[in-house]
Formats: structure tokens, C-alpha cells, sequence
């Protein structure tokens, strides 16, 4: 099969720039694999194929005319199924909302500004409310790096974790309320960027929690994740929550030295992952110490309140948001999705107000550590995929609920509303692959970038690919 | 039989006639005191005189 679609994001856009591709040639290749493998990996709700084409011919034409669209001109994308498209239903993974969205999303209109294609919408959890990534109505995404057992893709962007991983799109676009980005990206061996709350527009966005919801990239690469938040980041009058901060150059930063940055190894994460992933955490370590940073343990008093805080902010928000769609379309929902939902009947607003309240402080002990270090370094998650069909996972010698163990260290940034970015880091002795994650202070994603992408200069972890399903 | 020592606290304060009309109800219930469980161990916090944050960080 051609190599044209596992090119990445800025390999491609150059590759175009200088005409040693067409857009065309790209779009022929991307949708021959994913016609041939996606039966099996079921990543995509829908597939623009004929739409696609037809802007690639366009960009073929800008290109050969010697015009460039913007900084993704001519790369095919995919947005997961809460994205709004214009003219395209935004399921959210669900069977019953099924009218065409009127305009595009933001996130949507700074992709196409930049030139980039839309090639489809991706397969997620119902409603983007779960971290293991099934949907009972379209299929559950298969995870590559285990073609005879059915594993966990992550969720709730499973679809993009997957389709990125396995060759069948450059990038994926994914949201993030508990883990959502980072999940499927550590369980699938991709990059997952969950930037600052406020740094990327959710507007025509179908949102889980308002106060915790990210939306953000999922890449093989650094460098592609950090030139798709180059075209996304940035103040949106539609987005109560959008920030005004000034938007760097994150790619034109990636290749800043990392010597003499300080790294925090979050000690009480590390403690509480399966021993193969803090070997492999510790492992990682040892490359950005090499690579001159200073790596020091440092400890979060508050990070074990995360949990309360993130619950009680997500149930209650999801719950207000889904009260009146689960009157009219109780028995259509998932029932693991509308179950947790009800949960919200039983939360009071003291309850929701005591999560906002404990989010300062929380906030706040984050903020004082990375008065001290750069960033923080931790495991992603404490395990690596475990069976689709797996209630609870064994970590070392002790049993979790793997719905909570998906969670445990993705969480509290999703509370705090600092950046953090999920980078592979190495492999189980299955094949299974493992994810470090970096935190940096708010509205710091260049840090963080610049690492990442240092150590994937120094690691080839990135660069491995699953064997194809066909 | 799970202790529902958390929700028993709330029990009272629950509307009356909340129709939750599904056989799950013992699961729903379950994973209702986990959460509360998570909740309440906010209360270990000094919230005494803390404001909510809704993170809303619009203004750089």
C-alpha cells in the first residue's frame, strides 16, 4: 500500500508547498485505506468522500498555480463526531440527533482557513461520556496494537485515536472533559494535546461539561500537533470561554533547547501506576535528564481531591445539559451512558458549588508546584489497554475499576485547566503501548511542546506502527 | 449489598416521586455513593471563605 498516509501533518504540507505531492495523490491514498481497513477498525461515522476529492482538486489547482491556501493547505483532517460541519448531522456518537449542523464550528472554519480538508467525522462514546471508547450504535473502534483480541481504543475520542494510529488520517480532532484526548492517545500510541482551558474555541462544540471541556489534536507527531494549535489557537468572540492571551509560534519554538528546564516527576502518579509503566515513566526521565533538563520529584498535596472536584463538576454539568434530551430520548441513549447520567438527580448544587470551590485550591496547589518547575511529567495512565469486555484491571497487586483507572492522572488537569500533552513512551511486553504525560502552566503549550518534541527526537516510540487489519 | 452510607445522608433530601423507572436502578445507586463518596472528601478542604472557580479564563 502507498506511504502517502503515513505522512504527517508538516511532512505533508511541505511535501505540497513544494510540489513533490498533489492533494489529490494524498486524498486517493488516505480513502483507498481507509476503504480497505476501516470496515475492521470501524474509526469513521462518515466518510466525505466525493466532497473531499473535490477540494483536493482545488487545492491541487491553488498549488499548481503557485497560491498557498494557508499552513495546512491541501492536508486531510477528520473531526470527531461533535464537531459541527455544515450540511453534516453532528451524531455525538448517538442515533437519534440527526439534523445537519447549519455552520461550520470554529475549530472547523480555522482548519479550512488554513487549507486543511475535511475528510470525515469520527467514531466516539456516545455523548463523549466515557473513557473506554465503545458505541453500541456504530460499532466500537478496534485499538490496532492488538489485531486478535477486542481492546479498549480509549475514549471518549476513540475513533480518532484509532484512525490516527493506523495510518487512516494525519490528525484527528478530539475534545477533552476528563481524559478524552489523552486516553485514547496513550492507549493508541499517538500524541494528544489538551491545550489551556480557553485556548482553543469550543463554540459548535457538543459539550459534555462546559467548565471542562478542551478540544485539541490527536498526531503522530509533536511537531504536527503543535502546527495544528498554531492554526486553532486564538480568541473567539463565540466562546464565553475563549482567552485573549497572544498566540505564539509553536512550531518556530519546537526546536528551542530544552537544557537547563526544570521537569517535576509527579511522584504520587508514578507511585500508583502498574510497575511497567513506572519503569517506563522512570525510563523517560532518564532521556529528558539527558537531554539536559533537571528532573526533580515533586509532590500535588491536593491531586487526590481531583477526583471529587472533576465528579461532581462533570456529573452536574452533564446532567443539566442532558436533562431535557433524556426526557424525550431516555430509551435511545447507551444505557452505561444514561445511567451516569441519572447519577446527576442525585447531586445537589451545594454539591456542584463544593467541586467549583475545591477547583481553587486545587488550581492553585498546581500553579504553586510550576512556580518551581516547568512542567510536570507523570504517566498518562497507570495501564496499558486493557480488554474491551474488562470491568476491573489489575495494577500491580491491587484491583480498580478500569473506568476510574482511565482517568486517575488525566482528570485533574481537566479541573485545573492547565495544558498537558500525552506522548508515547514505550511498549508493554504484549506491544501494548504506554503514554508519558506533560503539564505545563497555563497557556504555556510551547513548553510542553518543546519537550514532547525533544524527546521524540531522541526516541523512536513515535515512529512505531500496529500490523494492518484487513 | 453495597452500604449506601453516603446516599442514605442525601436520602431525605431527595425530591419525592423521583420516577427512575429503569432496571438498573441497583447499579445507578452504586455508582451514585462512589461519586458522593469522592464528594464528600472534599469537605476534608479548607473551603472556609473560598470562592468557586468556574476557570473561565477569558480575560488574559
Amino acid at each position: 500500500m502507498s506511504e502517502l498516509p503515513w505522512m504527517g501533518v508538516v511532512e505533508l504540507a511541505r511535501a505540497i508547498a513544494a510540489k513533490k505531492v498533489s492533494p489529490v495523490e494524498v486524498m486517493r491514498a488516505q480513502l483507498a485505506r481507509i476503504e480497505k481497513l476501516d470496515g475492521r477498525f470501524k474509526s469513521y461515522i462518515s466518510v466525505f468522500g466525493e466532497q473531499a476529492l473535490e477540494t483536493a482538486r482545488h487545492a491541487e489547482k491553488a498549488a499548481t498555480a503557485g497560491q498557498r491556501l494557508g499552513a495546512l493547505h491541501g492536508v486531510p483532517v477528520a473531526v470527531k463526531d461533535l464537531y459541527d460541519v455544515q450540511g453534516t448531522p453532528t451524531t455525538a456518537g448517538s442515533r437519534f440527533l440527526k439534523t445537519p449542523a447549519q455552520r461550520d464550528c470554529t475549530a472547523v472554519a480555522r482548519l479550512r482557513a488554513a487549507g486543511a480538508i475535511i475528510l470525515g467525522k469520527l467514531n466516539m462514546h456516545e455523548f463523549a461520556f466515557g473513557p473506554e471508547g465503545i458505541n453500541e450504535h456504530f460499532g466500537t473502534p478496534w485499538n490496532p496494537w492488538d489485531t486478535s483480541t477486542h481492546r479498549m481504543p480509549g475514549g471518549s475520542s476513540s475513533g480518532s485515536g484509532v484512525a490516527v494510529a493506523a495510518g487512516l488520517i494525519p490528525m484527528g480532532m478530539g475534545s477533552d472533559t476528563g481524559g478524552s484526548i489523552r486516553i485514547p492517545s496513550a492507549l493508541c500510541n499517538t500524541v494528544g494535546l489538551k491545550p489551556t482551558y480557553g485556548r482553543v474555541s469550543r463554540a459548535g462544540i457538543w459539550p459534555l461539561a462546559w467548565s471542562l471541556d478542551h478540544a485539541g489534536p490527536l498526531t503522530r507527531s509533536v511537531e504536527d500537533a503543535a502546527a495544528v494549535l498554531g492554526v486553532l489557537a486564538g480568541h473567539d468572540p463565540a466562546d464565553p470561554s475563549s482567552s485573549g492571551h497572544a498566540v505564539p509560534d509553536y512550531l518556530g519554538q519546537l526546536a528551542a533547547p530544552v537544557r537547563g528546564l526544570r521537569v517535576g516527576l509527579l511522584t504520587e502518579y508514578v507511585a500508583e501506576a502498574d510497575p511497567v509503566v513506572q519503569t517506563t515513566v522512570r525510563a523517560a526521565a532518564q532521556v529528558l535528564d539527558g537531554l539536559g533538563c533537571t528532573v526533580e520529584e515533586v509532590k500535588l498535596p491536593l491531586a487526590r481531591h481531583g477526583a471529587g472536584a472533576s465528579f461532581s463538576i462533570l456529573i452536574s454539568e452533564a446532567g443539566a445539559f442532558h436533562d431535557p434530551l433524556m426526557r424525550k430520548h431516555g430509551t435511545e441513549y447507551s444505557p452505561d451512558v444514561f445511567r451516569r447520567l441519572l447519577v446527576a438527580r442525585f447531586l445537589s448544587a451545594g454539591d456542584y458549588l463544593k467541586g467549583q470551590r475545591a477547583r481553587r485550591l486545587i488550581r492553585e496547589d498546581v500553579d504553586k508546584v510550576l512556580g518551581r518547575v516547568d512542567c510536570l511529567l507523570t504517566p498518562t495512565l497507570p495501564i496499558a489497554a486493557p480488554p474491551l469486555t474488562a470491568t476491573e484491571v489489575d495494577i500491580g497487586d491491587r484491583k480498580e475499576s478500569a473506568r476510574f483507572a482511565l482517568t486517575m492522572f488525566t482528570r485533574l488537569f481537566n479541573v485545573t485547566g492547565h495544558p498537558a500533552l500525552a506522548v508515547p513512551c514505550g511498549f508493554t511486553g504484549e506491544g501494548l503501548p504506554l503514554s508519558l504525560q506533560l503539564v505545563g502552566r497555563a497557556f504555556e503549550e510551547a513548553t510542553i511542546l518543546r519537550l514532547g518534541h525533544a524527546f521524540q527526537q531522541a526516541t523512536e516510540w513515535h515512529r512505531h506502527r500496529p500490523t494492518d487489519m484487513g | 449489598m453495597v452500604p449506601f452510607e453516603h446516599l442514605e445522608r442525601r436520602a431525605a433530601d431527595l425530591l419525592v416521586g423521583v420516577a427512575l423507572t429503569t432496571p438498573d436502578m441497583q447499579a445507578i445507586l452504586a455508582q451514585t455513593e462512589r461519586v458522593l463518596a469522592a464528594i464528600d472528601q472534599l469537605d476534608q478542604l479548607p473551603l472556609d471563605g473560598v470562592e468557586p472557580d468556574f476557570l473561565n479564563r477569558s480575560q488574559p
